[in-house]
C-alpha cells in the first residue's frame, strides 16, 4: 500500500508506535463502556441510588487515558506523515533542480505542479482520518470481543449483521464516487463559463448574442450541477440513513431476538445495547475514512510515481560534483552544431545549423533574424541548455561535456526573452547595496523600486520595467558574458536609445562580452559583429557603420 | 440571519412539509429509544411482546423514510438556493459595463461566483443535517426529562458545554489552518519560481542552490505548521469525544447522588444518553459553519449591491439600434482620463480624432503605454468618453444605441480571450470551419464538435489564429485586431497580411489593426501613430517604409 510505503520511507518504527497508541485509545474506550454499563446495571439491580467510588475512579482514569492516547495518536501519525511528505517533496525538488530544460519543457508543468502540491495536500490534510481509522478498527474489534464475553449468540448475530451492513454500505458508496466525478466535471464546466464571462468580458460586451448565449449556458450548466449535486446528496443521505437504520436494527436484534436463543442473558441486554451504541462512532468513522483513504493512497502513489518519472528528466551528471565554475575564457566555439525539432511524420523538421561561431572576450555580438528563424534556440544551444544532436561546444579548445557544463554555464548571465524575474536575488550571497543602487539608477528605476536586503521592493511592474530589473540582477552576478534576448523590445524609444548608445558601450568598456538578440536595425552599428539567422542558417554580416542614421 | 432570510425568500415552497417530516423523524427516534428500553426491561422479565416488536418495526420504517425525506428534500432545496444566487450574480455581471467590472476587479467577482458559492454548496448540506439533528435532540431531551428532569438538565448542560467548547476552539484552529496554508503557499511559490525560472536556475549553480534551500525552508515550515495543526486538532477531537463519554458517566455516577428513585430509570436514561451523543457531536461540528455560510452570503450580497447600483445606467444601452451597418466610424476630440481613488488624473488620453472607413485598412502604431488600447476601447464603445464624441456615419451615437453599435464589432484585443464554445456564431458551417482551420494550419491540432473547439490549450499564437477564425465566421462589418501577428511565425504573418486583410477589405469591412510590422505598412489605406496619449495621422509615406 502506497501510504505505508510512504511512511516506511522514514523508518519502520513509526507503525509500531501508532499501533500501540491506537490500541491504548481503543482499549480505554471499551473500558469506559464496560464500566458505565456495570455501574448502571448495579444501580438497577440493587434498586438503590449509590455511586461506586472505585468504579467511578476507573471511569475517570479511562477517560484520561483516552484523551492522552487519542491526541498522541493523531499527533504522532500526522507528524510522521508530514515528515515523509517533506522528505519526498524535497527529493522531487532536488530532481527537478537538476532537470534538463528540453525534457522539462516536454513534461507538462501542470502535472508537476499538481503532483507536488495537490498530492502533498491531499495526503497531509487527511492524515488524522487515517489515524482514526486505525483506531476505529481496533475499537470495533474490542467492543465485539466485549459482547462475546457477555453472550456468544449476540456476538455472532451482531457480527454477521455488522459485516453484511458494512458491505451493503460500502456498495451504496461505490456509485457515489461516479457521482462525485460527474460533479467535478460539471463544476469544471461551470467555472470555465465563469472565466469565459470574466476573462472574455470585453468580447461578450461586443456581442449581445454571445452574451445571451453565455447567460443561457451558465443557467443550463448551473441547473445541471444542481441535479448532479442533488443526486449526490440523495445517494449519500440514503447511505447515511441506511447506516443509522442498521444500527437501530442491531438494537432491535439485541432486545427482541437474542433473548429467544439465550434466555440466560436477559438481564444483560442493556450491556449489549450500550455496546452497540458505542460502536456507532467508530463504524461510521471507519466507513467515511475509507473514501478519504483511497484518495490519499492514490495521491501518495502519484507522488512516488513522479519520483521515478523525474529521475528520467535529470540532466546527465548534473547532480554530481562538477568542476569549479569558470570565471573567464579566451574563446568559445560552436563547432558544426546541429539541432532539429522533432516533427510529425512526413513533415520536414525545423533544423538549426550547422552552426559555426567563435566568440572572443569583450566582443559585442548581435544575433538578428525574423520570428521563428531560430534565434532563441541558438541562445539555448550556446548556453548549453539544449543539447545539440550533432557538433560540439568548445571552451578554450576543450569540449564542454556534462561534467564541466555547469562550470561553463557559470560564465554567463542571461536575460531571456521569456525571462523570469525572481522575487529574491537568489544565489548572489550578500548583495552589494551600493552597486545595486547604482545599477537601479542607471536603469532609471530608482524611483519605482528599491533594494531591500536581497530582494527588489516590488516586482508588479510592466514587462519593460521588469526587464530592466532582470538586467540589474544579471549585472549583479558579475559574469564575463551577458546574454540578452530581445531585451530592448519592450522599452520605449528613449530608453532603447540609451540602451544601445550608452549602456552597451559602457558594458563593453567594462570588458563584458555581450551576446544580444535584437530586431532594432537602427542600432546594428552598436555591435562589433552581427550574426544573421534565416530558417536556421547562420551567416555573419558586415557591420556597415557608415550606413546608419 | 442572512441565511435565514435567504431561505425564506428564495426557497419557501417545502419549508412546512420539511418541518413536519423533521418532527416526525424526531418522534420516531424518540419512540425507538423508548421501545428499546422497554424491550430490554421486558426481555429481562422473560416475555417478548409481539406487539412491541411490531411497533419497533413500524417505527424503524417511519424513522428511515422521514429521515431520508427530510435530508434529501432539504439538500435539494439548498441546491436550488445556490443556483438562484449563482445565476442571479452571473446575469448581473453580464449586464454590467466594463468600467464597473474593472473597478470591482476580476478576482473579487471570480471569488464570489466560484469560491463563495462553493463554500455554500459544501456548508449548507452540513447545516441541513445539523438542523435535523438539533430537532431530534429536542425530542430526546423531552424523553429524558420525562424519565428524570434533573438528568435531562445535567445531560444537556454538558452537551451545551461541548458545543460551546467546540465553537470557541474553532477560531484558534482556523488561525493555525491559515498559517499551515500560508506555509503551503510558500512551497507553491517556490516551486513556481523553480519552474518559471528554470532556465535561469540551470545557468547558475549558486542560484539553484539558493532557490532549493529556500524551498527546503518552506517545505520544513509547512511540515511544522501542519504537524502543529494536526496535534491541536487531535487534542480538540479527543476532548470533545471524552465529553460525550462523560454524558453517560453523568447518568451512572452523578445523577444517582441527587435523584431519589433514579434506580428505576437508570437503564433507559443511559440508553437515551447514548442516543444523544451522536447528534450532539454533529451539532457541535456544524454550529461553527453557520458563520462561514453567513460570510459567504454577505460577500455575494455586497457584490450584488455594487453591481445593481451600476446596472441602472447600463440597461438603457440596449433599447435603441442603428439604422444600418455603419460605413464609417470616427472619434472626434475624444478624451479619457485614468484617475486614482481620489479622482486625481493619472494619465490622460486625447483629444483623439480619427476616422475609419468601410473597405479600408487602417493601421495604428505606437509604443507601449502610448494609449493604443485605450483608443480601441473607446472606439469599440467599451468605455464611455469623458468628453468628445463617437460617430457612426457622421452622426453622434446615442446612449441607447451603444449595445447595437458594439454588436457590429469583431475584436481580437492583445489581452483577448478565446472561449472554447463558438457561442457567437449562428449555425456554424462545418465545411467552412474545416477550411479555415486548414488555412491557419490548425486542422491537426483542433477540431470543432458540438459548437466547441476540442481544445484551447494551445500557444498564444495558435489561440489567436482560432480567435481570427471565430471573427471571420462572425462576419461583422467592423474588425479590430490588436497586434494579431506578433506571435505568429513568418508564414502565417504573410498569410495574414497578404491574404486575410485584403480579403476582408474586398468584402467591404472597416479594418482596424494595431501593428508594428513595418514590412507591410504599404498595405494600409491610412495610418495613425499614437504617442503619449496623442494621435497623429501619418501622411502617405509608404514608399519610405517598404
Amino acid at each position: 500500500m502506497n501510504l505505508l510505503r510512504l511512511l516506511q520511507s522514514i523508518s519502520d518504527k513509526p507503525l509500531r508506535k501508532l499501533f500501540a497508541f491506537a490500541s491504548a485509545s481503543a482499549l480505554s474506550t471499551t473500558l469506559v463502556l464496560a464500566v458505565v454499563t456495570i455501574a448502571a446495571q448495579k444501580i438497577n439491580d440493587t434498586k438503590e441510588e449509590f455511586v461506586d467510588v472505585p468504579v467511578a475512579g476507573l471511569f475517570l482514569i479511562c477517560l484520561l487515558i483516552y484523551v492522552v492516547y487519542e491526541s498522541r495518536l493523531v499527533e504522532q501519525f500526522a507528524s510522521d506523515i508530514e515528515k515523509a511528505i517533506d522528505k519526498l517533496r524535497m527529493k522531487l525538488i532536488y530532481r527537478l533542480r537538476h532537470g534538463d530544460l528540453w525534457k522539462l519543457e516536454h513534461f507538462g508543468q501542470s502535472r508537476l505542479f499538481g503532483n507536488i502540491t495537490q498530492s502533498c495536500k491531499i495526503v497531509s490534510s487527511n492524515s488524522q482520518y487515517l489515524a482514526l481509522a486505525t483506531r476505529s478498527v481496533i475499537q470495533i474489534a474490542m467492543i465485539l470481543i466485549y459482547i462475546a464475553t457477555i453472550s456468544l449468540v449476540a456476538f455472532l448475530l451482531l457480527t454477521i449483521l455488522l459485516v453484511a451492513a458494512s458491505y451493503a454500505y460500502y456498495q451504496l458508496g461505490l456509485s457515489l464516487e461516479k457521482c462525485q466525478e460527474e460533479l467535478s466535471t460539471d463544476e469544471a464546466k461551470l467555472f470555465e463559463c465563469v472565466s469565459d464571462l470574466l476573462d472574455g468580458f470585453k468580447e461578450q460586451r461586443l456581442n449581445s448574442k454571445r452574451s445571451q448565449a453565455l447567460g443561457d449556458e451558465f443557467n443550463e450548466l448551473s441547473t445541471h450541477t444542481v441535479t448532479t449535486r442533488s443526486e449526490l446528496h440523495r445517494q449519500s443521505w440514503q447511505q447515511f440513513v441506511f447506516g443509522e437504520t442498521m444500527f437501530n436494527l442491531m438494537l432491535g436484534l439485541v432486545v427482541f431476538v437474542v433473548p429467544i436463543y439465550s434466555p440466560a442473558i436477559r438481564s444483560e441486554l442493556v450491556k449489549i445495547s450500550a455496546a452497540v451504541l458505542f460502536m456507532v462512532p467508530p463504524v461510521f468513522g471507519l466507513m467515511q475514512s475509507l473514501t478519504v483513504l483511497r484518495a490519499a493512497k492514490a495521491a501518495a502513489g502519484r507522488m512516488m510515481a513522479l519520483d521515478s518519472e523525474l529521475a528520467s528528466i535529470e540532466e546527465q551528471s548534473s547532480a554530481e560534483a562538477a568542476e569549479p565554475p569558470s570565471t573567464n575564457f579566451n574563446e568559445i566555439r560552436m563547432a558544426d552544431i546541429e539541432f532539429a525539432y522533432p516533427a510529425p511524420e512526413g513533415e520536414i523538421p525545423f533544423t538549426l545549423g550547422p552552426l559555426n561561431v567563435t566568440i572572443h572576450p569583450g566582443e559585442v555580438l548581435f544575433i538578428t533574424g525574423g520570428n521563428g528563424s531560430g534565434k532563441s534556440s541558438f541562445i539555448k544551444l550556446l548556453t548549453g541548455l539544449y543539447h545539440p544532436q550533432r557538433g560540439q561546444l568548445l571552451k578554450d579548445n576543450r569540449v564542454v561535456s556534462p561534467t564541466n557544463l555547469s562550470g561553463y554555464r557559470s560564465l554567463m548571465a542571461p536575460v531571456f526573452s521569456d525571462f523570469h524575474l525572481f522575487s529574491k536575488l537568489y544565489g548572489l550571497g550578500k548583495v552589494d547595496n551600493v552597486t545595486a543602487e547604482d545599477l537601479l539608477h542607471w536603469m532609471e528605476m530608482e524611483r519605482v523600486v528599491g533594494i531591500n536586503g536581497d530582494r527588489f521592493t516590488r516586482t508588479d511592474l510592466s514587462t519593460g520595467q521588469c526587464k530592466r530589473l532582470a538586467l540589474v540582477a544579471a549585472l549583479l552576478e558579475k559574469k564575463p558574458i551577458l546574454i540578452l534576448d530581445e531585451w530592448a523590445a519592450d522599452q520605449d524609444a528613449y530608453f532603447r536609445h540609451k540602451f544601445y548608445r550608452e549602456i552597451l558601450p559602457e558594458l563593453k568598456r567594462r570588458k563584458i562580452t555581450i551576446i544580444a538578440v535584437t530586431h532594432d536595425d537602427r542600432y546594428f552599428d552598436s555591435a562589433d559583429r552581427r550574426l544573421h539567422l534565416e530558417e536556421g542558417q547562420l551567416t555573419e554580416l558586415d557591420i556597415d557603420k557608415e550606413d546608419t542614421k | 440571519m442572512r441565511l435565514f432570510n435567504a431561505v425564506v425568500r428564495e426557497i419557501p415552497e417545502n419549508l412546512k412539509s420539511l418541518l413536519l417530516m423533521n418532527i416526525l423523524s424526531a418522534v420516531a427516534t424518540m419512540s425507538l429509544v423508548a421501545l428499546v428500553s422497554t424491550a430490554s426491561k421486558e426481555g429481562g422479565s422473560g416475555q417478548i411482546s409481539g406487539r412491541l416488536m411490531l411497533m419497533f418495526a413500524i417505527t424503524l420504517a417511519l424513522y428511515h423514510v422521514t429521515h431520508i425525506y427530510t435530508l434529501v428534500t432539504a439538500s435539494k432545496d439548498t441546491e436550488r438556493l445556490i443556483h438562484k444566487l449563482r445565476v442571479g450574480l452571473f446575469e448581473l455581471i453580464r449586464r454590467t459595463d466594463l468600467v464597473t467590472i474593472e473597478k470591482i476587479g476580476h478576482a473579487t467577482l471570480q471569488g464570489a461566483l466560484t469560491q463563495d458559492t462553493q463554500i455554500l454548496a459544501e456548508v449548507l448540506p452540513m447545516l441541513v443535517i445539523g438542523f435535523q439533528q438539533a430537532v431530534m435532540l429536542l425530542f430526546l431531551a423531552a424523553y429524558l426529562a420525562w424519565l428524570s428532569p434533573f438528568a435531562c438538565i445535567l445531560a444537556f448542560g454538558l452537551a451545551g458545554l461541548t458545543v460551546a467548547i467546540r465553537f470557541s476552539r474553532v477560531k484558534a484552529l482556523r488561525t493555525m489552518m491559515q498559517s499551515a496554508s500560508d506555509a503551503e503557499k510558500r512551497v507553491f511559490d517556490g516551486l513556481t519560481e523553480l519552474l518559471h525560472g528554470f532556465k535561469e536556475i540551470r545557468m547558475s549553480g549558486a542560484r539553484a542552490d539558493d532557490v532549493t534551500a529556500t524551498l527546503g525552508e518552506a517545505s520544513q515550515e509547512s511540515r511544522t505548521t501542519s504537524s502543529l495543526l494536526k496535534a491541536q486538532w487531535g487534542r480538540n477531537y479527543a476532548v470533545i469525544e471524552a465529553m460525550l463519554f462523560s454524558l453517560v458517566g453523568l447518568m451512572v455516577f452523578v445523577v444517582p447522588l441527587f435523584v431519589a428513585g433514579f434506580h428505576e430509570v437508570v437503564l433507559p436514561a443511559t440508553i437515551a444518553v447514548l442516543f444523544i451523543s451522536g447528534p450532539v457531536s454533529t451539532v457541535s461540528f456544524v454550529t461553527p459553519l453557520v458563520t462561514k455560510a453567513e460570510l459567504a452570503l454577505e460577500n455575494i450580497d455586497n457584490i450584488k449591491n455594487r453591481l445593481a447600483a451600476a446596472a441602472k445606467t447600463v440597461s438603457s444601452e440596449e433599447t435603441g439600434s442603428l439604422e444600418k451597418s455603419p460605413l464609417s466610424i470616427a472619434l472626434r476630440n475624444a478624451e479619457l482620463s485614468y484617475r486614482d481613488k481620489e479622482g486625481i488624473s493619472l494619465f490622460k488620453v486625447g483629444p483623439l480624432t480619427a476616422e475609419f472607413h468601410a473597405g479600408q485598412i487602417t493601421f495604428i502604431t505606437g509604443g507601449n503605454g502610448s494609449g493604443k488600447s485605450t483608443l480601441l476601447r473607446l472606439l469599440t464603445g467599451l468605455i464611455p468618453l469623458d468628453t468628445g464624441s463617437l460617430l457612426a456615419d457622421g452622426t453622434e451615437l446615442k446612449t441607447e444605441q451603444m449595445q447595437d453599435y458594439r454588436n457590429r464589432f469583431s475584436a481580437i484585443f492583445s489581452d483577448f480571450h478565446l472561449s472554447r464554445r463558438l457561442t457567437s456564431i449562428e449555425e456554424p458551417n462545418p465545411a467552412r470551419i474545416g477550411e479555415m482551420l486548414e488555412r491557419f494550419g490548425m486542422q491537426d491540432k483542433v477540431t470543432v464538435c458540438d459548437g466547441s473547439f476540442s481544445t484551447i490549450d494551445l500557444s498564444s499564437g495558435q489561440r489567436k489564429r482560432l480567435a481570427l477564425i471565430v471573427a471571420e465566421l462572425e462576419n461583422k462589418p467592423i474588425i479590430v485586431l490588436d497586434e494579431w501577428a506578433a506571435d505568429q511565425d513568418p508564414h502565417f504573418r504573410r498569410i495574414f497580411y497578404e491574404e486575410i486583410l485584403p480579403d476582408l477589405k474586398k468584402r467591404g469591412k472597416i479594418i482596424i489593426c494595431v501593428t508594428h510590422d513595418d514590412r507591410w505598412f504599404h498595405l494600409a489605406d491610412s495610418m495613425y501613430k499614437m504617442h503619449d496619449g496623442q494621435i497623429e495621422k501619418l501622411q502617405e509615406n509608404r514608399n519610405e517604409n517598404s
